[in-house]
């Protein structure tokens, strides 16, 4: 009698458990126990520490820094040569300073005008006499 | 004491008068080397006996190729005309005319055919170098290194 009766009261007790409105009570109360500790929305912002905003200033420096500060290196300028041009069959005659340069005392030509200049070569003047010939060697 | 100034006096004299530059301007043969160059902008080649050319032709020049094609000297005696053949119906033709204030006179005259491509008369330094182009010559220009002294 006494062990049908706790049969019973064992098998009443499951049913009220597994009760529809009780698991359902059950369900929301832990819901709501999980969304009391909800994470805040800004989680990530100390992830960002200072040494990595000084990386990313330091990138930025370097990548912009030789395009918009370093001093653009200045185009070399053009040497102009002496250089008297005589034309076409007359003469001329070219005094030079230097005691080691060769002297042209008289140039012509009758098939184009001529040049004279000289360029230092290792402390020694080269003189160039170039003629322009207006014809072409077959 | 006296003696002895004039004894050093006539000797430091005698060694400037034995100088051999003062003899050699005051002598009546000259050697000229003569060295010829063919310039051109085709190709990239430096065909060249001797590399100081080299760096002479770069900085007169602004052709891309040279070849050395002919590389000879001649011994000038004053007052006479001295041929010499080059490339391309030139011709060389160069006349040591004598010395003037420590420097050799020399007239260099290029002939093509009956044209006188240039004619010029040069004032030499007892080592000196000039150089003479613009001759067309195949695909490019004769330029000619006239040096005395070397």
């Amino acid at each position: 009698m006494n062990k049908h009766s706790g049969n019973l009261l064992k098998s009443y007790f499951e049913q009220e458990i597994n009760h529809s409105d009780v698991q359902k009570a059950k369900k929301a109360f832990i819901h709501k126990s999980e969304k009391l500790f909800s994470e805040p929305s800004l989680h990530w912002i100390p992830m960002i520490s200072v040494s990595s905003i000084a990386a990313a200033c330091l990138i930025a420096v370097v990548w912009f820094y030789p395009t918009t500060f370093l001093p653009q290196p200045k185009p070399e300028p053009t040497v102009l040569m002496s250089s008297p041009t005589v034309p076409d069959g007359s003469e001329e005659v070219i005094l030079t300073p230097d005691e080691h340069a060769v002297v042209v005392k008289r140039l012509t030509s009758s098939v184009g005008p001529t040049m004279i200049y000289q360029k230092m070569y290792q402390d020694h003047p080269l003189t160039v006499i170039w003629v322009f010939s207006k014809e072409v060697q077959s | 004491m006296i003696r002895n100034f004039f004894n050093y006096s006539l000797l430091f004299l005698m060694a400037i008068g034995f100088q051999p530059n003062a003899q050699a301007v005051a002598s009546d043969t000259l050697r000229v080397h003569i060295t010829v160059f063919k310039a051109s902008m085709s190709g990239t080649d430096f065909d060249l006996d001797n590399d100081a050319y080299r760096d002479q032709l770069i900085q007169l020049f602004s052709y891309s190729s040279y070849h050395q094609i002919q590389k000879l000297f001649v011994d000038l005696k004053k007052s006479a005309r001295i041929p010499v053949d080059l490339m391309g119906d030139y011709k060389l033709l160069l006349n040591f005319q004598g010395n003037d204030q420590n420097r050799h006179m020399i007239e260099a005259l290029i002939r093509s055919k009956d044209k006188n491509y240039v004619t010029t008369v040069l004032a030499v330094p007892e080592q000196g170098a000039v150089f003479l182009g613009g001759p067309p010559y195949e695909d490019g220009v004769l330029i000619l290194a006239l040096e005395t002294g070397y």
